[in-house]
């Protein structure tokens, strides 16, 4: 999708979408990446988020809500992506072939690696609650308000997910 | 923090600054939409989308139809539906979040996922899904009302949608605004967001939380039935003779209690004055009402009278109790522990059916079969490691052979027939 597109450079005052643009796509898009490990899907999905925000620019009251309504929209977007790799993730999983990043230019690239690969294997809601939580810096309560359910909720979702990590990190061992 | 929390902090801050790019079809859209002018866009966007969607829709409806096996008929020919309340929630689940059926061999077949229902939530912010489902008294088709209850950017929304007792023929009969969502009242957190079919099947009670409205079931008509405009009107219920409508009225508080009202939304009238009515629910001769509110259980006759103290003391809310097919037991949510409870319509005979050991909270309303012999309920399960959330259960009426069915919440018995 991203080769063929047009490039657009986008100029400060060329309106209020663009500021828009500027201002919240580079999150949008880093909190897409995480949810999916996927760079690709982490644009669509970006892009996904922007057409419904165009279709709604009109009604938006609260514009210093916007970055947590392009990541909520993302998150709800992402939940149709989680299902249908499904499928393929769990025989992924069952192959011992989950495909793990490229090393980059930091330390301790295995570990980080490792860490990657099992966050990409927790479950989506829990997956959503640990980046909230340790990437967005959330609080408990900013978290629970995002995901629309209580606090103990996300603590729940938070504990499992680690847990969840925790036991693909003595598996993989 | 633990380590195992600052090396994922670490980790995804690696991450995200290793692939850190700009989305640049997402640039060429937005300076698109610059140039035709927002408004435009907006518009053309969204019918766009609204197709491309609704295709991609019909293309997954096939394709989910071919993947569940159709529904088993039981012996009893008796089937549940149930809903999964939220996206994401159960990713193993054998039920994608929507309105499904289950039999009683464990079959699950969706009627209707989220994503196919279109509607003004589309891109919400806020939790956005099914508030409210009901089956027409013939079994031939099902009313959703679908929507949100609070949103950052939008506020509340609610639409009804109609489909037929499969699933096909999905249609909007109303929406926002001509829901009147600015009468809505947030502090019910939704609750009073309710469906009730006439019992000939043509119309639909609904109510926002704040007025009740009718609505023919073809969509051509939609008029509000209860006046007050400062008023908290919810929960409506329709009469098995299909007369009355009874609801509650929450505010404003020197009138708070049981009203009724009828078809045309003349003669209100109010049926108990007590204050926090919830969930009211009609015999099934439509004699008497039961209903939540106070400090306890009630049951009124149609016209008012033989107010009784409270069949049972409860503090808090308490879902819709449920009438015994005989007219003669109540089925009720309990406090202490979630629990499951019946109860004589006298107030005699208080049973004790289910009480979860730990960890749960109700989230449904305990649901009769048609023939009296099993109770449906569902709770929400806070067993963790591995809970599943909420889970739909089933035992006989005499509180013997639970068994959980499948994650879910509001069991509703699908009429014989559909």
């Amino acid at each position: 999708m991203t080769a063929n597109a047009e490039e657009v450079r986008v100029e400060p005052g060329l309106g209020p979408l663009a500021s828009l643009y500027e201002e919240h796509s580079g999150s949008a898009f880093r909190f897409a990446y995480l949810l999916t490990g996927d760079a690709d899907l982490a644009e669509d999905l970006v892009q996904d988020a922007f057409v419904r925000l165009i279709g709604r620019f009109g009604n938006i009251r609260r514009r210093e809500s916007l970055d947590s309504y392009l990541k909520h929209t993302i998150l709800n977007l992402s939940y149709g992506s989680f299902r249908r790799r499904r499928v393929e993730r769990a025989y992924l999983a069952r192959e011992r072939a989950l495909p793990s990043r490229p090393a980059r230019d930091f330390p301790d690239v295995e570990r980080t690696d490792e860490l990657w690969s099992q966050l990409q294997r927790v479950a989506p809601r829990q997956r959503a609650a640990l980046i909230l939580r340790y990437y967005e810096d959330l609080s408990e309560h900013q978290t629970a308000d995002f995901l629309g359910c209580s606090v103990r909720t996300v603590k729940s979702l938070v504990t499992r997910g680690i847990a969840a990590m925790r036991a693909q990190q003595r598996s993989d061992q | 923090m633990e380590k195992m929390e600052r090396d994922l902090r670490d980790m995804m801050q690696r991450q995200t600054d290793a692939v850190d790019r700009t989305p640049t079809a997402t640039r060429a859209l937005v300076r698109r939409a610059q140039l035709r002018r927002v408004g435009t866009v907006a518009l053309t966007g969204t019918f766009v989308l609204v197709l491309v969607l609704g295709g991609i829709g019909v293309g997954r409806s096939l394709l989910r139809d071919s993947a569940f096996p159709p529904a088993k008929p039981a012996p009893s020919g008796a089937h549940l539906s149930f809903l999964v309340p939220c996206i994401g929630c159960y990713p193993d689940s054998p039920s994608e979040p929507g309105l499904s059926t289950i039999d009683p061999e464990g079959s699950i077949r969706q009627l209707k996922a989220y994503e196919e229902v279109p509607s003004s939530c589309e891109g919400s912010a806020s939790v956005c899904g099914i508030m409210d489902y009901a089956w027409s008294p013939d079994g031939s088709r099902v009313a959703i009302l679908y929507g949100r209850v609070l949103d950052p950017l939008d506020g509340p929304a609610l639409a009804l949608y109609v489909m037929n007792a499969d699933g096909s023929n999905l249609y909007r009969v109303a929406t926002c605004p001509n829901v009147a969502c600015d009468s809505f009242v947030p502090n019910r957190g939704g609750g009073g967001a309710r469906v009730s079919w006439s019992p000939d099947s043509s119309k639909i009670a609904l109510s926002d939380g704040g007025h009740v409205y009718l609505a023919d079931v073809d969509g051509r008509g939609l008029e509000r039935v209860t006046g007050c405009n400062s008023c908290a009107a919810a929960y409506p219920a329709w009469s098995p003779d299909g007369s009355s409508i009874a609801y509650s009225l929450g505010a404003p508080l020197d009138a708070e209690g049981l009203y009724a009202v009828d078809p045309d939304g003349s003669n209100p009238r109010r049926i108990a004055k007590v204050d926090r009515v919830w969930d009211p629910a009609w015999s099934p001769d439509g004699s008497q009402i039961a209903f939540f509110g106070g400090d306890g259980l009630y049951v009124v006759n149609k016209d008012g009278s033989d107010l009784r103290q409270p069949l049972v003391r409860l503090s808090g809310r308490g879902p819709t109790p449920s009438w015994s097919p005989d007219g003669e037991r109540i089925a009720y949510l309990g406090g202490e522990g979630p629990s499951v409870w019946t109860v004589d319509v006298d107030g005699s005979e208080k049973t004790l059916l289910y009480r979860a050991e730990c960890c749960a909270t109700d989230v449904g309303r305990p649901v009769w079969s048609p023939d009296g012999s099993e109770i449906a309920f569902s709770f929400e399960l806070h067993t963790d490691p591995g809970s599943p959330g909420s889970g739909v259960f089933l035992m006989k009426s005499d509180g013997t052979g639970v068994r959980e069915l499948t994650e879910g919440s509001k069991p509703m018995w699908v009429p014989p027939g559909s």
